[in-house]
């Protein structure tokens, strides 16, 4: 019983800390770290509550200098940066998130029930990295980066970037280092003719963790697709882009056959992945179907369809 | 694990106290404070028993650690009455037989008054929406979804 709780009201005290305790948890909301402590599943060393801390909180768009015209339409852009502390339900309810990257607001507005998405964090999503999380799969088609800080024993402050993907090793494992915290989560605007989806399939309506989730950014030309990325959540080991898929239909029209074609190489990639398991003869036609129909979801919001 | 000293303000009264880290906010209020209003029922997110507001958003307080309580507004079952006369929400709960064992009923209370603070004039599915956090094993949900719609302008 020699642990710590520590509660710094800056990020740099934070990082000091962290610095100097490199077994100590870092806690966000709690809604993972404290149902696992209660489990004997949690952490034993020392707390560092990064809940105080303001500089962690909040979304900002950091503005490119010239504005662009797309379609006759004249937008803004820019970099998003969204706080590692910010909750789901202030995801859901940022304006600039509602109209930038709506797709994150519905993927957050799904997760488990309201006092849940009061106190999870995004930033506790993606360093819990749940294969089911369901901030993940859409933050992958943003082709998100994370911002990593930590603090040297004379005091500079060093700064990774490095992409979601890439962050993301395996199932709740992560490449966070033991002196790091992460500090921000960065994508670019979405330009404005890409439309978005985010699907999830699970048990009950509140409190579901995904047995399948995704997202799908999607480009149309006429009929023809230009770019495609597309993500699965809680179908392989962590969540990631599906790249047979992509590649697939990137430059095809889209049809129903090609639509059936695509979720074939989705759910063909997934059991490459896992091997046969007993859920399999349930999993791989899901795949197959949310595949389609989560493509189809994002290429009916299109605008120039 | 080593105490610390918190500071907050408990159903409007401001409070200064020593904690155990580890302790949930549920623990405190329960067991230190004797607020046993609250209820624990899975202890781990799932039910919503334990919901209380912090600065007025609904919370399970099993998942907070007392600790992070520091600085903030707790508002519980207790502070729902005031001088004696129930509120609204309490009477309507009455009124509308949502009320069997009475377990879910101060988690399914609070949330619904996270509610109107926020949206004093929510539609059913608002409803639906902010009570779906909360499980009830014997009212039935038309009941209590009606209790709430009644105590709303
Ligand atoms: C009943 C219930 C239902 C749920 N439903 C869903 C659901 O539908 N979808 C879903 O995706 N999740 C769900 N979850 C899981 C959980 O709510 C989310 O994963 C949430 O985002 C975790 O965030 P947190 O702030 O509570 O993290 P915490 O529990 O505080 O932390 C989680 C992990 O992340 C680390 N961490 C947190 N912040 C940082 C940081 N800034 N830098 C480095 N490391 C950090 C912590 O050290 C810890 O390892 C549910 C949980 C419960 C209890
Ligand atoms: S006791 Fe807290 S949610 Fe069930
Ligand atoms: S009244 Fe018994 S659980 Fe709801």
């Amino acid at each position: 019983m020699s642990r710590a709780y520590f509660q710094p009201a800056a990020l740099e005290e934070a990082l000091r800390i962290r610095r100097d305790n490199g077994e100590a948890s870092l806690l966000a909301g709690g809604t993972d770290l404290v149902v696992a402590m209660r489990h004997d599943r949690g952490p034993a060393g020392d707390v560092i509550d990064l809940s105080k801390i303001l500089e962690l909180k909040g979304i900002q768009e950091i503005a490119d200098s010239t504005p662009v015209t797309v379609n006759g339409i004249h937008k803004m852009t820019g970099k998003i940066r969204i706080g590692p502390m910010t909750t789901f339900t202030e995801i859901m309810e940022s304006q600039l998130l509602r109209e930038a990257a709506g797709i994150l607001c519905e993927a957050a507005e799904t997760v488990g029930s309201p006092q849940i998405r009061n106190r999870g964090t995004i930033g506790g999503n993606l360093c819990n990295a749940s294969a089911a999380a369901d901030c993940i799969t859409p933050l992958l088609c943003l082709n998100a980066a994370v911002e990593l800080q930590s603090l040297g024993f004379d005091g500079s402050k060093c700064t990774r970037i490095l992409p979601l993907e890439t962050f993301l090793v395996d199932s709740k494992k992560t490449d966070l280092r033991s002196d790091e915290i992460l500090t921000g989560i960065l994508f670019q605007r979405p330009a404005v003719d890409m439309s978005f989806a985010f699907q999830k399939i699970g048990r009950r309506n509140a409190l579901a963790i995904a047995r399948l989730n995704g997202s799908c950014a999607i480009r149309l030309a006429g009929n023809t697709v230009t770019s495609l990325a597309f993500a699965l959540g809680a179908a392989t080991s962590k969540p990631e882009r599906i790249e047979r898929a992509e590649e697939y239909l990137t430059g095809r029209e889209l049809t129903d056959e090609d639509l059936a074609a695509v979720g074939k190489r989705a759910a063909e990639y997934v059991l490459e992945q896992t091997g046969v398991r007993a859920s399999s003869s349930y999993k791989l036609p899901v795949i197959e179907r949310f595949t389609a129909s989560l493509i189809r979801a994002a290429a009916e919001r299109s605008t120039t369809l | 694990m080593k105490k610390t000293k918190i500071q907050f303000v408990l159903n409007g009264k401001s409070v200064s106290m020593d904690v155990d880290p580890e302790t949930t906010l549920l623990s405190l209020l329960r067991e230190e404070l004797f607020l046993t209003g609250t209820k624990e029922g899975c202890g781990s997110g799932e039910c919503g028993a334990c919901t209380v507001l912090m600065d007025g958003l609904a919370v399970n307080s099993c998942l907070v650690l007392a600790p992070q309580i520091n600085g903030t507004e707790i508002l519980t079952i207790e502070a729902l009455e005031t001088d004696g006369k129930l509120d609204r929400l309490q009477q309507s709960f009455i009124d509308h037989h949502a009320v069997q064992c009475g377990f879910c009923t101060p988690g399914m209370l609070m949330s619904a008054k996270a509610l109107l603070l926020k949206n004093p004039r929510p539609t059913q599915e608002e409803i639906r929406i902010a009570l779906s956090g909360n499980l009830c094993r014997c009212t039935g949900y038309q009941n209590i979804i009606a209790a709430v719609e009644g105590a709303v302008d």
